[in-house]
Parts: C-alpha cells; structure tokens; sequence
C-alpha cells in the first residue's frame, strides 16, 4: 500500500462512520446513503493531493458529502427509482413498546429538509450556526430560526401534551406509516 | 441576555456554553425564574437528538469505500491507462454515432438501440474499468447484487464493480476480464426484458440478453467471449 492509499484508508477508517450518518440523515435512506458516501469518497481520493492540512479533512469531507448528497437529490428528482422505505422503527414491536430513540429517529425523520439539514449539519457535523450559514447560503438568524424550529417541531412530536393536543395522533399516524413504509 | 433571545438561544444551539451563565443570571434578576429549568431540559433533548442521530454504517461499507483507492487509479496513474481512456472515448462517439444512426434508420429496435448506446456512451464515464485485474471480494459483490434483487455464487470472478445509473435506470456496472481482453457486462434490473440481440458496431460488439427481471447488455472489442462470460454470469446468477 503506498502513502496516498494509506492516507485515503485512514480517512475511510476514521471518518466512515460519521459521514455515513450524515449523508443517512440528509437523505433518509440506506442505499442512497452509502451511494452518496461512495462517490464522495470518489471525489476525495481523486483530489487526495489537494488535501495539504490533514486536521480540514473532517470539513472537507463533509462538504463533499452534503454536495454530492445535492447532486443526487436532483439527480433523483428527474429518476422515479423508489426509496427504500426508512428503518426507523422496528416492525416486530407494538408501537406502544418502540423506544425512545426510535420515536425521535422517527421525529427527526419527520422534519421538513430545510429544518432537518441544519440540525444534522449541527448535530453531527458539530458546525456553528455561522458555519451552517456559509455552507447553506442562509444568513445566520435564518439558520438560527430553522434550528429553533426544528427542535421545537420534535418537542411537539414527542411531547404532545406540551403545546399542540392533537400532535400525538400525528406521531402515532406518521409512526404507522413509517412502519408501513409510506413516509 | 433578555429571556427572549435567552429562549431563542436554547433552541438554536443548547449546547451553547453561554447559556449556563446566563440561565443563572436570569434566575437571580427574576426575569425569567425558570431559565435553568428549561436549559436543563433543552439538554435532556439534545441528548435524545444525539442518541437518535447516532446509527451504525452497514458492516461492509468500509471495505467498499476501501476498494476505491484499489478500483480507481489515482492522477499519477492516469498517464498509465491514457491510451485506454482515448480508446473507450474513440469508441464511444464511434459507436454513439453509428448506434444513432441505427436508430433512425430502425425505428423496431428503438428502445434496443437506446439501450445499446447509453449502455456504450457510459464506458466513456467509466474507463478505467477495463484496465482493473484484481477480484473484487465477494462479499462487496454478494451485498451489491442483493441490492438489485438477484443471488450470486461465489464462482464468479468480476474484475470490476460499481451501481451506476445509465438513463435512469439503476444498473450494475462489472468487468471481467478474459482471454481477448476486458468484457463490460451491464446489468440492468430496472426495466423490462427488451429481448435477445446483437450489434457490431465500429469499435465494440455488443450483445443482449433479456432475462426476467431485466436485461444484460455484454460489451468488448471482440465477441469472442462473449459466450463464455454469459454462460458463467447465467450460470452464478442462476437466471
């Protein structure tokens, strides 16, 4: 193995895992995850050179995923292959007996892209709101406003009795139809 | 900080180590008693966000991942295979062309014909893919066949492997290589069986095979192997 592939498998190896979640999370979807994860690691092994300061390749990384994720998601608007229907929630299990990971995983999924996007760029890209800004082409109290939405629509969904009576209903009814993958 | 904005910070950015402070200082200056409270519970929050968010990659990926840097050559090796990449380019308007031509000329065999030239024209994309010699593990090749629907054996030796899209339709991109030179095999599972034929076109020959949850669209210089490589893929696929 020479020294670029060495340092392409340190990249794979150390950053796999949470690029994996953040191009599962923009786009919802397993295989369409992993494809987006591969043509970005394309990418990153073709312009390895260009890659000068080993601590930017988290970024670097990440830009190219939610890139590629775009390049996809309008790819696939003009494709009708099907997505496969979301993992979230476990079919062997009544829904009063799903956990509390998969009713927010179930939440998150829920959210509308442009509050969803800026939550997983923050959540898991650990990126400021100044950073999401930049990289979303928002300004910064746009982004901060998505955000403020984003947690308070999965505080609802989770906690219905909090602001909106009738939003369990809806996280029953949505959970059923993730269940029945129709979300 | 005013409760308001206070309000809006928690739901920005809870992890936000200002908001202790200033939690507090709300709390002594009475203008928001619960301020504490509700930065307490914005992190139970985003300690069930995080939780959520954190899903494993499937088992096999890294190796996939991995396989780029053995599939793919880097930019210093693109002088190496430079002659091949002018090749498959040559080919490939060569051939679009001709296949263009035939199109109008046969309107019976339009969809065929469509098939053929996408399926031709997509090897420009992806030429390094004749040069590739080592076996692609069977794992990687297991798991990307099931993704399309179908069984392989652990017989078959692919040189070669990548999901690509050819004119939307998803389709499984592999090479084997044999006696009289690399053989592109595209395998089609998106689309209806369009029959059984074969072109020869300037550059490459090309044959189809339709099967019944698709199509294989064989490619190479020569046909010589054709029947080789089809029997050994029918044969792995059990199809």
């Amino acid at each position: 193995m020479d020294s670029r592939q060495q340092a392409f498998s340190t990249l794979v190896q150390s950053l796999q895992a949470e690029l994996y979640r953040l191009a599962y999370w923009l786009c919802k979807n397993q295989a369409q995850a992993q494809d987006i994860l591969q043509e970005a690691y394309l990418r990153a092994w073709k312009s390895l050179d260009n890659l000068r300061d080993q601590s930017a390749a988290r970024a670097w990384l990440m830009t190219i995923v939610r890139r590629e994720y775009l390049r996809t998601f309008e790819r696939k608007q003009l494709t009708t292959i099907e997505l496969d229907e979301l993992p979230l929630i476990d079919d062997a299990l009544p829904l009063d007996q799903v956990s509390d990971v998969e009713r927010v995983r179930a939440a998150i999924a829920l959210l509308e892209t442009k509050y969803r996007v800026p939550l997983v760029l923050q959540v898991i890209g650990g990126l400021s709101c100044v950073e999401i800004a930049d990289e979303l082409g928002l300004s910064e109290a746009a982004v901060m406003t998505q955000l403020f939405r984003a947690r308070q629509k999965i505080k609802l969904l989770l906690e219905p009795s909090s602001a909106a009576p009738d939003s369990s209903n809806v996280i029953r009814t949505d959970l059923f139809k993730i269940k029945a993958g129709k979300a | 900080m005013k409760p308001f904005h206070f309000t809006e910070a928690l739901g920005a950015a809870p992890r936000n180590s200002e908001l202790t402070r200033a939690a507090r200082a709300l709390v002594d200056s009475g203008e928001d008693p619960d301020a504490e409270r509700a930065l307490a519970s914005a992190l139970v929050l985003e300690q069930r966000i995080e939780r959520a968010l954190n899903i494993e990659p499937p088992a096999l990926l890294a190796e996939r991942l991995l396989a780029i840097s053995r599939q793919v050559p880097s930019r210093s090796d693109w002088q190496l295979v430079s002659r091949k990449i002018m090749f498959a380019v040559a080919a490939s308007f060569t051939a679009g062309a001709i296949l263009a031509g035939t199109w109008v000329w046969s309107t019976q065999n339009a969809i065929g014909s469509q098939l053929v030239a996408d399926c031709v024209e997509h090897l420009s994309h992806e030429p390094y893919a004749l040069s590739r010699t080592t076996r692609v593990p069977h794992a990687l090749l297991s798991q990307l066949f099931a993704r399309s629907g179908l069984t392989i054996d652990e017989n078959l030796i692919v040189n070669y492997l990548q999901p690509c899209v050819v004119n939307g339709q998803a389709a499984l991109h592999i090479v084997m290589q044999q006696a009289s030179g690399p053989v592109t095999v595209m395998i089609m599972t998106t689309s209806e069986s369009i029959g059984d034929f074969e072109r020869s076109l300037a550059e490459a020959q090309v044959r189809v095979r339709g099967f019944e949850a698709g199509s294989l669209v064989f490619m190479a210089e020569s046909s010589r192997d054709f029947d080789v490589v089809e029997a050994k893929l029918i044969a792995s696929l059990g199809i």
